[in-house]
């Protein structure tokens, strides 16, 4: 075996380190990591757990390991490469080593990402397979690009040539120098959130002798909303999630955080991990769940090791026991999986394909038990104003939207990064705050958000203002707007899961249309079908699939005006 | 107290049992929605979007919207007609549908639809697929570019042959229909002619081996009957033999 199973502090065996994919498909090394990994028998739902593990460790999930893994879980390869092919980072062949892709959003290209990825992929020619994902939430120190999975950021035409070099001279990545796989916090203004750090021993002493009942109450007080996106009231998800009828429940973190230009929970993360476990220990605690999930990003797969080795801290510790345990479970590079029915799915080990709702996941959830999905920042929040009370939470932010809120915020500022604010500061307060040069247009809460210009700007973050969706994307005057809607467009193309028909189909339409109209060649009516694809898809993704062509006919038709007005 | 549940679809009332969708309670109603995903007995699905109906002004796919007592559904619009049309007129252009050189013409629910809904041309530039079929299996042929994902083959495998021989693979654009074998080859699974799976496609694209043209283009079920009266079925589905 290699440095892949050099054992951490913890005693863990670290899944996930930067060794070199093993040469060949070797069947004995596979079952290994895969006791590492499960520590238990697997099954058909572990499947794409399973494949993350062996496409890390062998670079690709070749035939023979698709049949050593189709016998095991009684399936056959066909029902193994549909899920393969579903998820970005698995793939049935590797020709390199090192696969090394470019985080393709729109922040990422304006400062200059395809040109180092031309660059690279020319001059590694045979040394590297060089691709492209979408947004891997590193906006704020961009550009960046996974190799292997692991993060290189502040890329630059210097250090794409060290890289060529390394690549030549056949140098291991566990050897590449450490500060080129530095990932900052960034933080650039912390709350009362980011500044949480709770003693989990005095934490859970206190508040878990509480009544789930009382406990579910005092998140109902608070007036907490999801902070995923949706701003579903979280106390009533919780009181729904406890009244369901079910032998058992679920306790899931959505920690899939993909909107493009997103990077707080990775913060979050990384700096208040033991807030968000905390938040989902209350959590378990109110609903009577024994077990919680934290589904991570498969672009966030260098935290893995760190959180596990936290886990099994609390697990020493006896914060978690039989009466709720926390696992992790890896994305694999698919956006919609952040969507909660979708994440279910994948949880279970099948292509991430929205569920139909109603069911809803606090009656009808994991394995069809009762769950609760909610966002890092959500747990994170929750924890605090257990510790805090409600009267403190709510003494900051609006009446309909209490609390704080962080932003990501990146592209056209001196000081991209963190910025945790009172729910209901404006865009303008953010804007000074990040020291934004020459703002003209900024997008709100990513692609599936809204794109918003100076008139705008008074309006509150706040679930009754402007919905703040943690994203923010600042553009200056010289950026075209629709090249941002395009890198968008784009994104939900390569994204949607190709479920229903008007997401499926009509991004790829539009997308292409959208090329035809800048070319002044023929093409369909992309007011008509924008509308079609928002209207009529099955899911939040296709809801949203074609905003960023409104926002951008709206603002041209309104320019047009403006000049025929003067 | 049941008996007496309704809603209305265009001001008519129609009568539901709980827990039926608006699709199922119009069907025994004998209201027809366009649809090309549901078919009953099945469990819904809600891909192809063409049922869409309209509810205090936002828009439900029927076949996945349960039933609830005295709901106002909008239908027969013309602005819900003209994004029917659409949803086919996308589905045309996603796969291989000319009509005049296809099999199933005349037989086809996407073809009828389309002519149900006033397509009269293609609206979008065609994607062109290029999918690899299958010709493996002595009785049944699949034709991948004219799939429309659509899973009644799939569901109808599971849950009325009790087989696991079809799935959906990959994502988004790269979304395909395959063959449950390590081959991905249909000749490799259980499936047999006289299966509900081998006879539900709603389009050209699992076809049968044997009789294709027996009944000529111009004498076909939508060519006799458009599909808002004749409904969604195939000349064949009863030869499907439990």
């Amino acid at each position: 075996m290699t440095s892949s199973s050099t054992a951490s502090a913890s005693g863990l065996p670290r899944l996930f380190s930067r060794s070199a994919p093993l040469p060949q498909w070797d069947a004995a090394a596979a079952q290994a990591l895969l006791q590492a990994r499960f520590g238990r028998l697997w099954q058909r739902q572990d499947l794409l757990q399973a494949l993350i593990v062996i496409q890390h460790h062998f670079g690709a999930i070749t035939a023979p390991a698709q049949t050593w893994l189709a016998r095991h879980c009684q399936s056959n390869t066909a029902d193994v490469r549909a899920l393969i092919h579903f998820y970005h980072f698995l793939q049935e062949e590797r020709s390199t080593p090192h696969q090394i892709l470019f985080s393709s959003n729109i922040i990422e290209e304006q400062q200059g990402m395809r040109t180092l990825f031309d660059e690279l992929r020319m001059g590694t020619h045979g040394l590297a397979e060089v691709g492209l994902t979408s947004c891997i939430g590193l906006s704020d120190q961009g550009p960046a690009a996974l190799v292997n999975g692991h993060p290189l950021t502040r890329l630059s035409g210097q250090r794409i040539r060290e890289i060529q070099r390394q690549l030549q001279q056949q140098i291991p990545l566990a050897q590449w120098p450490q500060n080129w796989f530095r990932v900052d916090d960034n933080i650039q203004t912390a709350g009362r959130l980011l500044q949480f750090q709770p003693d989990p021993a005095l934490f859970l002493s206190q508040l878990l002798a509480q009544a789930p009942q009382q406990v579910i109450d005092r998140v109902q007080q608070s007036g907490l909303r999801g902070l995923g996106g949706a701003g579903f009231p979280t106390g009533r998800k919780w009181q729904a999630c406890a009244e369901a009828p079910g032998a058992d429940r679920y306790v899931i973190c959505n920690a899939d955080e993909g909107e493009p230009g997103t990077f707080k929970d990775r913060v979050l993360l990384q700096h208040n991990l033991d807030a968000v476990l905390c938040g989902m220990r209350m959590c378990g605690h109110a609903v009577s769940a024994r077990h919680g999930i934290l589904y991570l990003r498969g672009e966030y797969l260098f935290l893995f090791d760190a959180i596990n080795t936290r886990l099994q801290q609390w697990r020493e510790q006896q914060w978690l026991n039989a009466d709720f345990n926390i696992e992790i479970q890896l994305g694999a590079g698919a956006y919609v999986c952040g969507e909660e029915t979708a994440l279910l799915e994948s949880i279970e080990g099948r292509r991430g394909i929205p569920r139909i709702k109603p069911p809803f996941p606090v009656r009808n959830g994991l394995f069809q038990l009762p769950t609760v999905v909610n966002n890092v920042e959500t747990f994170a929040a929750a924890a605090w104003l257990l510790q805090s009370g409600v009267d403190a939470f709510r003494a900051v932010g609006t009446e309909q939207s209490p609390g704080t809120r962080l932003h990501s915020v990146a592209g056209d500022c001196e000081k991209p990064g963190i910025y945790e604010l009172p729910m209901g500061a404006s865009v303008q307060d953010l804007l000074q705050a990040c020291a934004a040069r020459n703002p003209a247009l900024v997008q709100l809460g990513g692609p599936s958000g809204v794109m918003s210009s100076p008139a705008d700007w008074q309006q509150p973050l706040a679930f009754e203002g402007i919905s703040p969706g943690g994203s923010v994307m600042v553009f200056d005057a010289s950026r075209a707007h629709f090249n941002i809607a395009r890198n968008f467009t784009a994104f939900f193309q390569q994204e949607s899961c190709g479920f229903c028909t008007p997401c499926r189909a009509g991004t790829q339409v539009l997308l292409r249309d959208m090329d035809c109209a800048a070319q002044g060649q023929q093409h369909a009516d992309l007011n008509a079908l924008a509308t079609l694809i928002n209207s009529t898809s099955h899911c939040g993704l296709g809801q949203t699939a074609g905003r960023p062509v409104l926002h951008w006919l709206q603002m041209n038709a309104a320019k047009k005006t403006e000049v025929a007005h003067d | 107290m049941t008996d007496t549940l309704q809603f209305f679809i265009d001001q008519q009332a129609v009568p539901f049992q709980p827990g039926q969708t608006l699709m199922q309670a119009a069907q025994a109603a004998g209201l027809y929605i366009p649809h090309l995903c549901f078919h009953d007995g099945l469990t819904p699905h809600g891909s192809c979007r063409v049922c869409i109906v309209e509810i205090n002004g936002s828009i439900r796919a029927a076949c996945t919207t349960p039933a609830t007592a005295n709901l106002q559904v909008h239908s027969e619009t013309s602005a819900l007609r003209t994004q029917r049309r659409q949803l086919i007129e996308l589905l045309f252009a996603e796969g291989n549908h000319l009509c005049p050189s296809c099999e199933v013409s005349g037989n086809c629910q996407l073809q009828a639809l389309a002519y149900d809904l006033g397509m009269t041309h293609y609206e979008f530039v065609p994607l062109d697929p290029h999918r690899q079929n299958d010709g493996s299996h002595p009785d049944l042929f699949i034709e991948q570019d004219r799939c429309i994902f659509c899973e009644l083959c799939t569901r109808s495998a599971q849950q009325q042959d009790h087989k696991n021989v079809f799935g959906i693979g990959g994502r988004g654009a790269d979304t395909y229909l395959f063959a449950q074998a390590d081959s991905s080859r249909l000749a490799d699974t259980a499936i047999t002619a006289q299966d509900h799976a081998a006879h539900i496609c709603p389009v050209g694209c699992i076809l049968p081996k044997q009789g294709s043209y027996q009944i000529p283009i111009g004498q076909r079920v939508y060519d006799e009957q458009p599909i808002h009266l004749r409904g969604n079925h195939r000349p064949d589905e009863q030869d499907a033999t439990p």
